[in-house]
């Protein structure tokens, strides 16, 4: 059996200094500076109690981060796992190429979102981008659109950007989950006459209950942090209708200087995360008793 | 006859679909490489470089991933390896307060971080994100790490104890050379996202000659279009950018996606 000792705290120590240094001292500051109005840069800064809340409160722009934070993570999130489960379940079966397609899906999420932001900005751009472009070519003037300049557009191309780059990760962790559900299942399913619709609603789908939370899980994180491709493309606009959470805080700031507004928001946001961890918790050990805690 | 012929056009119906789904995930990529060299073909790579000097940039890229994957590499082995071996009390409270960190967007952390790397004189410096990068990519490797050590058996510490070893001895030479496809997956994951960061490395660095790599295409929004910086020299410097990365996934991602596959991201 594992014995007790001392020397575990040793091996943790160096972590857990760094953690305290780099993640629990930042969001102290934070929440300590959400009380006073602070421009971030004077020697002096004045305690204000709960007013940058209620400023936050009535900021129109906090409304729209919220719901674009929610339509972002409900899109994203939906549309990723649908089409990862699809691509997971084709690749599942023995294929040649199937590593290539794999690595090719995956790919995306390699790539530096800052280049990724360029190559769409030339896509998406009103007078010379590639999109209007090709839709004049093909006399469909009509449609065409200034994608990003609108809001509507803007907010829908950054959720479209979003499931191209991440497609590929929802696509690996379920067929990681696939690869959990023993073949004998899907053998006794034939032998019992399921044809490969019925194998997937009836055994796949309900055996990756796991997954699904794993997936839902990392979306709604990923969405809460969204910043590097909705920063390069629009920087947030037009009039705020790309603004989520990280980039309102950047602009807060560094640009704004309402440090006490933007720790507000980061205070915000820091509670909604701990919300969806305490979910995350509260399904994964809540249905499956078994489970030990570690 | 008739059962080979329907496995046949389901075969020929999958290859169809993932061909289709590489054309649409890898045009943005494919677009990026054909206006490279539109105009003036390989001559656009030669004005990039006269007008960047990108190998500073790729030069500091190296600098702070390899500076973070020594620092994740001396500090998560050891955390990860105690969370999964050994007894202690709060062992559990401390592994599920490092977990949190995963959830913490960047953002929550871009100012005090900026306030305290100005105090320390770090502001403008590479090394300057160096250790925000490589707490992030512990408390997001921890849980991999863990389990990947949850599944070597314990009987081999036990060997060592009945040697006389202690906990060092064991960690050092028996469960971190075994753990070694392991820690190999988590560092590439570390890897990846250091290389990739924005906002931190943004805001902290503020000088192109100290930038990562990654970082300079931000600036080329504002120029593209004029006398010097045409769009095609533009594609062409994303190309030059994209290529450190690209080339490491092509030989990392066999080894990114058995690593993920294998149980590496098991509970």
């Amino acid at each position: 059996m594992k014995r007790k000792s001392y020397s575990g705290y040793l091996f943790i120590l160096p972590m857990m200094i760094l953690f305290a240094v780099f993640i629990v001292y930042p969001i102290v500051y934070n929440i300590r500076i959400s009380f006073y109005d602070w421009n971030g840069i004077s020697r002096t800064k004045v305690f204000v109690g709960l007013e940058n809340y209620q400023t936050l409160i009535q900021d129109p722009v906090v409304k729209i981060i919220l719901k674009n934070f929610l339509i972002f993570a409900v899109c994203t999130i939906l549309i990723q796992a649908i089409l990862g489960l699809f691509f997971a379940n084709l690749l599942r079966r023995k294929l040649k190429f199937a590593d290539l397609y794999r690595t090719l899906i995956y790919l995306p999420i390699v790539a530096t979102p800052t280049i990724v932001g360029n190559i769409f900005s030339r896509i998406l751009e009103s007078n010379r981008g590639y999109l209007n472009e090709f839709l004049r070519a093909i006399h469909l003037e009509s449609l065409c659109h200034s994608w990003l300049a609108e809001p509507k557009t803007a907010l829908v191309f950054i959720i479209i950007i979003n499931i191209w780059q991440w497609t590929g990760y929802s696509m690996l962790v379920y067929y990681t989950g696939m690869l959990n559900i023993s073949e004998d299942v899907y053998e006794a399913a034939k032998i019992d006459g399921a044809g490969a619709f019925s194998q997937f609603f009836r055994i796949t789908l309900p055996l990756l209950r796991g997954t699904h939370y794993t997936i839902f899980i990392m979306g709604m994180i990923g969405s809460l942090k969204t910043f590097d491709i909705p920063y390069v493309l629009t920087r947030g606009g037009p009039n705020h209708a790309t603004e989520f959470f990280s980039t309102y805080i950047n602009t807060q700031s560094f640009s704004l200087f309402n440090q006490g507004v933007s720790s507000a928001i980061v205070v915000v946001m820091f509670v909604i995360a701990m919300v969806i961890t305490a979910a995350q918790l509260y399904l994964y050990y809540h249905n499956d008793k078994d489970k030990d805690l570690a | 006859m008739k059962k080979m012929k329907k496995i046949k056009w389901s075969t020929f119906f999958t290859h169809t679909v993932c061909i289709l789904a590489c054309v649409i995930f890898m045009f943005p990529i494919v677009l990026m490489l054909k206006k490279s060299v539109a105009v003036e073909g390989f001559g656009n790579y030669t004005r990039v470089f006269r007008s960047f000097n990108l190998l500073i940039n790729l030069g500091n890229s190296i600098l702070i991933t390899g500076s973070v994957l020594l620092i994740v590499t001396l500090v998560l082995a050891p955390a990860a390896f105690a969370f999964s071996k050994l007894q202690f009390r709060g062992r559990k409270i401390c592994y599920y307060i490092l977990l949190m960190g995963m959830m913490i967007p960047s953002a929550a952390l871009v100012f005090p971080l900026f306030m305290t790397v100005k105090k320390i004189g770090l502001l403008g410096s590479q090394f300057s994100v160096v250790f925000p990068y490589a707490i992030l990519s512990c408390c997001f490797n921890l849980m991999m790490l863990k389990n990947y050590f949850d599944s070597l058996s314990d009987q081999l510490l036990e060997a060592t104890y009945i040697d006389g070893g202690g906990n060092f001895r064991a960690f050092l030479w028996i469960m971190l050379p075994l753990a070694k496809p392991g820690l190999a997956f988590v560092l590439i994951q570390s890897f990846l996202t250091s290389w990739n960061e924005l906002q931190l490395a943004m805001t902290f660095i503020t000088n192109k000659e100290k930038l990562p790599i990654s970082v300079i295409p931000i600036h080329f929004a504002a120029t593209t279009g004029s006398a010097q910086f045409p769009v095609q020299v533009m594609f062409a410097a994303l190309v030059i950018c994209l290529l450190p990365i690209a080339i490491f996934y092509i030989f990392a991602s066999r080894f990114m996606i058995e690593g993920l596959t294998q149980g590496a991201v098991k509970g």
